[in-house]
């Protein structure tokens, strides 16, 4: 799996050229908040559910240690085993350990693979390599992972990771990576991952989940999904290990109410996912199925220094529902491979650069006209705007002390503020204090920018504004200003 | 150790920022019907509306003919039925016979691909979302209601229930007693839009969903 944070004004470049994928992430996209405004809709108290996720989240984020101490006690009492991931590299050698052993223990040996059901923070951790490379055949499970899976690509939204492929991609490629007559309709190609895919579960030792909400009272681990594989996975495996990081609790049972009808519609326009699993331990000596060793792997990987910056900390309160991306103007022309990483859109832009590093994702708090969009279509209310700026902040200053910075990595060449860049806004501020020096400006910009202008627009300038018009168009300065016509007499 | 961490984050000084009130949370939680009958049309309405089926009889002959019904439109050959003090007296076995079908005893450690239907109870019904809430107990494993091709849960009028709160009063003191592993809510078939937001049933669960109710 390629990363590829840093190159993310290419990536974006090759999107926007890109005309099928626009189409398939526009229609997408579209779709989705169309879905959404419905969902949303049927709810009149959908501000009140707003606000009373986010306070749970917030208290949750207040009392993390106490919360987690309480989880992890309770699910040690139902029989489970609790594992603490520092990083990503400890999260692979932890899961990859237990399966190993895993195949190897009880009385019938299990097979070498783990049947997988979809899991973000398994993405974060890049799990599948090192499974791989540890003897451990991983098999996506959720349909739109496994047409990845076998495309060898990287998701490309967090709830729909195949979205940029159209039905005839997916139709040849199954017939060219897995060796059958080509499939016509969306239902054959789905008969046939059914089938194959059934199969896989039944031999799978073990089984490999992500968890949506952690009960801290109960031991309990939630997961939401459509297609049944989430179910699969943690049902028929000898063994279930499910992968969560930190910020996944939530304090008791009842608390769930206000997520359950948050997330599904946030996400995919629905009134609640098909199932929801309420899972607390392995199965009970007199049950008859489930699995036999539960493992639950608590992630860290820079949670803990997001939970330290005050500004920064609502970003652990994200649910994962994609509202953000479906909504957004930028996601929307360029999907989710150009932000590099595991978490595209809005939610990515501040999420990615805390866990890999500000100077490996520098340019992702910029991909953003601050429109807000995000920070409405958020079910827990993260002020997504506030955090990017925070974050260029952070990439301004070059501060190798925040949290978004890598020990030992130089920060961005853009750390002070170029010379040219604070003459013009000690100049602009000047202006902007003054009546006369602001009417003074605008009619010296007007006669300035007439040559420069073409249909109307500023498409470029001269070195170094030029940073300003590589990226950007500015609208020519009208020939006579608002005030003035005003003061003439406007019809 | 991350607890660590997580106790030095939280010792800072700087409280985080505030939210900022949005806009003014005016509208109450929609009202749910108070009465069984109205609790009833809505969990109908709505599990319909996912594609569920729903079925509704006063009687355990009326299930047994609902049940019936169900064997022949999906030409049932291979029925797994639940046994319980609310199922065994429906004698479901019976109807199979009639229909030409087998009932089959297989175990989860089978696992059992091959089921056409399997019928489970159903320990809830949610009104709000259609849901059924089952809870994974001995003689009714996890996977039967997950492997079969149609899934049929029998219950009691009485067990719908308006909301998801009330659901979650439910599972609270069972997950807090801890004498079981598992609760799944179940709403309508199992589903997905990945290829080309085309809506298609029956990706790893059931491709088709029956509620029978009795009351």
């Amino acid at each position: 799996m390629h990363l590829t944070p840093p190159t993310f004004i290419r990536n974006s470049e090759a999107a926007l050229a890109d005309a099928h994928l626009r189409g398939a992430i526009g229609a997408a996209t579209d779709r989705f908040a169309g879905n959404r405004s419905r969902a949303v809709a049927e709810r009149p108290d959908w501000e009140a559910l707003r606000t009373q996720a986010r306070a749970i989240k917030d208290d949750v984020l207040a009392h993390l240690d106490r919360y987690l101490e309480q989880f992890e006690a309770k699910v040690i009492e139902r029989g489970g085993k609790v594992h603490w991931a520092r990083d990503a590299a400890e999260a692979r050698e932890i899961i990859v350990g237990i399966s190993k052993r895993s195949v190897t223990e009880g009385a019938v040996p299990a097979a070498a693979m783990a049947a997988k059901s979809k899991s973000m923070t398994g993405e974060e951790v890049h799990l599948n390599e090192a499974l791989a490379a540890g003897g451990i055949d991983p098999v996506e499970t959720d349909l739109g992972e496994y047409i990845i899976q076998i495309a060898g690509e990287t998701p490309s939204h967090i709830v729909m990771p195949a979205i940029h492929k159209t039905r005839g991609d997916i139709a040849k490629l199954f017939r060219d990576k897995l060796n059958v007559p080509m499939p016509e309709k969306a239902e054959e190609i789905t008969a046939l991952a059914r089938k194959i895919l059934r199969e896989k579960f039944v031999q799978a030792g073990i089984g490999i989940s992500g968890v949506n909400f952690a009960v801290a009272a109960t031991g309990t681990i939630m997961i939401l999904e459509n297609e049944g594989n989430g179910r699969l996975s943690t049902t028929l495996p000898r063994t279930h290990i499910a992968l969560m990081g930190i910020e996944k609790i939530v304090p008791r049972v009842e608390d769930l109410a206000p997520f359950l009808r948050l997330l599904p519609r946030s996400g995919t326009g629905q009134r609640l996912t098909s199932y929801q699993s309420f899972i607390t331990g392995p199965r009970r000596a007199d049950e008859e199925d489930g699995p036999e060793a539960f493992h639950l792997v608590i992630l860290d990987n820079r949670r803990t220094e997001i939970l330290a910056d005050p500004e920064a900390r609502e970003s652990l309160a994200c649910i994962r529902c994609g509202a953000c991306l479906n909504v957004c103007p930028i996601y929307q022309q360029i999907g989710g491979h150009a932000y590099g990483w595991v978490y595209p859109g809005p939610i990515g832009a501040i999420l990615t650069p805390q866990y890999v590093g500000l100077p490996n994702a520098a340019d992702l708090p910029y991909a953003s006209s601050l429109c807000g969009a995000c920070k409405d279509a958020c079910p827990v209310k993260i002020d997504i705007p506030h955090v990017l700026l925070h974050l260029r902040k952070l990439v301004k200053e070059g501060d190798p002390a925040s949290p978004a910075a890598t020990p030992g990595r130089p920060a961005r060449p853009a750390g002070r503020p170029s010379w040219a860049e604070r003459a013009v806004f000690r100049i602009w501020a000047r202006v902007l204090r003054s009546p006369r020096l602001f009417r003074l400006g605008g009619w010296i910009a007007a006669r300035l920018a007439a040559p420069l202008a073409e249909d109307g627009r500023i498409r470029n300038l001269p070195a170094p504004f030029s940073a300003w018009t590589d990226t950007r168009d500015f609208p020519a300065p009208a020939k006579e200003s608002f005030r003035d016509r005003w003061y003439r007499g406007i019809e | 150790m991350i607890l660590e961490s997580v106790r030095k984050a939280l010792a800072s000084r700087t409280p985080p920022r505030p939210v900022r009130p949005g806009p003014a949370a005016a509208g109450a939680p929609p009202t749910m019907p108070a009465d069984a009958e109205g609790l009833f049309e809505m969990f109908r309405d709505r599990l319909r509306e996912v594609g569920g089926n729903v079925e509704r009889a006063a009687d355990p002959a009326g299930i047994r003919d609902a049940f019936a019904h169900v064997l022949r439109t999906h030409g049932a050959k291979k029925v797994w039925i639940a046994s319980s003090p609310l199922l065994d007296p429906l004698d479901l076995e019976s109807v199979c016979r009639a229909e030409g079908a087998e009932r089959s005893r297989v175990l989860p450690s089978e696992k059992p691909l091959d089921l056409d239907v399997s019928v489970t109870g159903a320990d809830l019904a949610v009104a709000e979302t259609g849901s059924v809430a089952h809870l994974a107990k001995p003689g009714e494993g996890r996977c039967y209601s997950l492997l079969a091709t149609v899934h049929v849960a029998i219950l009691p009028l009485a067990r719908i229930v308006p909301d998801l709160d009330a659901y979650l009063r439910w599972l609270a003191p069972i997950a807090a007693e801890g004498n079981r592993s598992c609760a799944t809510l179940i709403t309508g078939p199992s589903r997905t839009g990945d290829i080309e937001m085309i809506l298609t049933m029956g990706v790893h669960g059931p491709k088709a969903t029956h509620v029978l109710v009795q009351g």
